[in-house]
């Protein structure tokens, strides 16, 4: 049973979900950098070698989730001198295991968690539990009783954590070796974009401190001065918030009045086409 | 005011889709930064090391005793020349003769408390696919003793069409020597008193076996049925003394049912009782011998029979291998954290190359 149902209820959700929902840069930066799309162009992510390398993984995988069951289940005792090396016991651990592995493997390939991606992923794993209880109990499968017992065990989570740290940290190893030594520009973006990301949430933050009477000219830029109570603005002009622009155009007459207020226009404006480095 | 929020959840479901259409969804980004991996390194290296050399503690807080008794000597059946028979050789002429044999062993450390008795077995391949489908889990629950499904073939009827309780190659391969253990004192030698229930999981006692409704006898509930090819005696002899532990419900029978995953493996036969004089704080320092009513035979396939006593901890059995596997993996994280902090510092892109790129960067260098 657990082979037919591992592909259709254990395995396909996340899949799903990470076909549907990932992204590793947003879609104005996928514009602005044309050449991300170079290895669609050179069939750099799935071709033979990657295929080759994908099914020599598994098996590796394959190798380690049984022998290390193996090993440590190997004159298996609970606590009260049961024998654990039945069958039953061992099968379940490892289908266990593997669930849990397959879950964080694809933990570690997807790297835009969207609400769906963690309900998808933390929700296979309870799923695989209830799945088993409901065949085992209610409809009196052969192997009731059996991984409510392993997982009872201490036993049971120290090979489980063993398992998972010895088949996660090879793959964890490798992707940040080349994120570190050889980037790809598609690393350096999405460094970019969270980089920008702080920056912007400094800058709100840095927005948020600014007193109340400049948040109140802000709205109303009529002259307060007859208003002879309220603060004014000296500390709006000395911010530095009003300048005239550095190159005005012929015809534009600035009279100095709050009215013609004209904030830096350049600011905003996409990065032009020629290269520039960027303010760290 | 009901309108107003119906309208604000309208806006704020249609954001939503908006946002879900465009890919926009609100997301946490990770990035494998070495602020991040690196301490990751370090720190699973720091828990796995004193975790290995815990459960190592642990395993070797276990005592154990085997002894291997396949080739012990009967003590009433002797060679022409008078030297003793192997009991191996007495069965394998006479299945049925019953032969008796004794072996010595001294305990040298004190067990302490709860001490159990295994029996193992040795290239006895219980996880054959035929073999471990060869049993009926609805005969065992008691609900059908007149037909018995096809995978006891062909240890499901006998030529006259009569069912066996309990059907099946497992049933059929069922462990029957008779275990007893003596301590030899200067008056003599006492027998140490074993319990037998208390052995099986209690979920397998209580849900995957029962026996079939009436008497447990032969005129009773297994009126239809007739005892396995290789058993002496027939299901509801297993333990006449104790009707809990009779018919299918007998712990030594799930026990044996309970099929095993390597071909070397032990199974809980009996526990010491703590409760005689002498033992209550375990199995003390002496000399004791094992005594074997020995009917398996185990040469046919080249196997081997040994009895086991022995203590349990935290994890369960004596096993070395968990606590060297944590032992050696954290320190191989410790290394790949050094060794990466050391690629990091010396070859890792900084972040100010990290940030500097335009149109024409190419995708990797």
């Amino acid at each position: 049973m657990f082979i037919s149902v591992y592909n259709l209820f254990y395995t396909s959700m996340p899949v799903l979900a990470l076909g549907i929902f990932e992204q590793d840069v947003n879609a104005k930066n996928s514009i602005i950098y044309p050449k991300l799309y170079t290895p669609g162009l050179k069939n750099a992510l799935f071709n033979k070698r990657e295929f080759f390398r994908s099914a020599v993984h598994g098996f590796v995988t394959s190798c380690v989730l049984f022998f290390i069951p193996f090993g440590a289940y190997y004159n298996g005792m609970d606590q009260e001198g049961r024998s654990m090396t039945d069958q039953q016991t061992f099968g379940s651990v490892v289908a266990t295991i593997l669930v849990i592995v397959v879950t964080m493997q694809i933990c570690l390939d997807t790297s835009y968690w969207t609400l769906f991606n963690h309900i998808t992923i933390w929700g296979s794993l309870i799923f695989y539990l209830l799945l088993q209880y409901f065949y085992n109990y209610v409809l009196g499968g052969d192997y009731v009783g059996t991984l409510a017992k392993a997982m009872g065990e201490p036993m049971f989570y120290f090979t489980s954590l063993l398992t998972i740290v010895i088949l996660m940290l090879p793959v964890m190893a490798w992707r940040f070796y080349w994120v570190d030594v050889a980037p790809t520009l598609s690393d350096k973006v999405r460094f970019k974009q969270r980089h920008d990301a702080k920056m912007a949430s400094k800058r709100i933050e840095h927005d948020m401190l600014r007193t109340p009477s400049a948040r109140r000219s802000r709205r109303s830029i009529r002259s307060g001065y007859a208003f002879a109570h309220q603060e004014g603005f000296g500390r709006l002009i000395t911010s530095g918030k009003i300048m005239r622009p550095r190159n005005p155009k012929p015809g534009n007459v600035s009279n100095g009045r709050a009215s013609n207020f004209r904030p830096d226009v350049n600011k905003f404006k996409m990065a032009a086409p020629a290269p520039s480095t960027v303010e760290v | 005011m009901s309108a107003p929020t119906s309208e604000q959840s309208k806006v704020k479901h249609s954001k939503f889709k908006q946002k879900f259409k465009q890919q926009r969804l609100p997301a946490w980004q990770p990035i494998l930064t070495a602020d991040t991996v690196l301490p990751a390194f370090f720190l699973i290296g720091l828990l796995f090391v004193p975790l290995g050399a815990a459960l190592l503690f642990f395993s070797r807080s276990v005592q154990e005793l085997q002894l291997d008794y396949t080739e012990c000597l009967s003590i009433n059946h002797t060679l022409a020349n008078g030297d003793a028979r192997l009991c191996r050789d007495v069965i394998k002429d006479n299945p049925a003769e019953l032969c008796i044999c004794r072996e010595n062993f001294t305990v040298h450390e004190s067990f302490e408390k709860n001490v159990y008795l295994y029996y193992g077995l040795d290239n006895f391949y219980q996880n054959h696919r035929r073999y471990v489908k060869s049993r009926d889990d609805k005969q065992l629950l008691g609900r059908d003793d007149t037909t018995v499904s096809n995978d006891c073939n062909p240890f499901a009827t006998d030529s006259e069409g009569r069912v066996y309780a309990p059907c099946g190659a497992i049933a059929n391969s069922m462990f029957n020597d008779t275990l007893r253990l003596f301590e030899v004192q200067e008056s003599g030698s006492t027998e140490l008193n074993l319990l037998k229930t208390g052995i099986a999981w209690p979920s397998d006692r209580k849900i995957k076996f029962n026996n079939p409704p009436g008497p447990l006898n032969a005129s009773g509930a297994f009126k239809n049925n007739v005892k396995p090819l290789y058993w002496t005696k027939n299901v509801y002899d297993l333990d006449p003394d104790d009707p809990n532990n009779n018919g299918y419900k007998n712990e030594d029978l799930i026990v044996w049912m309970r099929s095993a995953a390597f071909p070397t493996f032990r199974k809980l036969y009996r526990r010491i009782d703590h409760n005689m004089t002498g033992f209550k704080f375990g199995l003390h320092i002496g000399t004791y011998y094992l005594e074997v009513e020995y009917r398996y035979p185990v040469d046919s396939f080249g196997g081997k029979k040994r009895m086991i006593l022995s203590t349990t901890s935290f994890l369960g059995g004596k096993n070395n291998f968990l606590g060297i596997a944590y032992i050696t993996v954290g320190c191989i994280c410790l290394l790949l954290g050094i060794i990466f902090l050391i690629i990091h510092i010396k070859f890792g892109k900084r972040a100010v190359d990290q940030l500097n790129i335009n149109q024409n960067t190419p995708y990797s260098d």
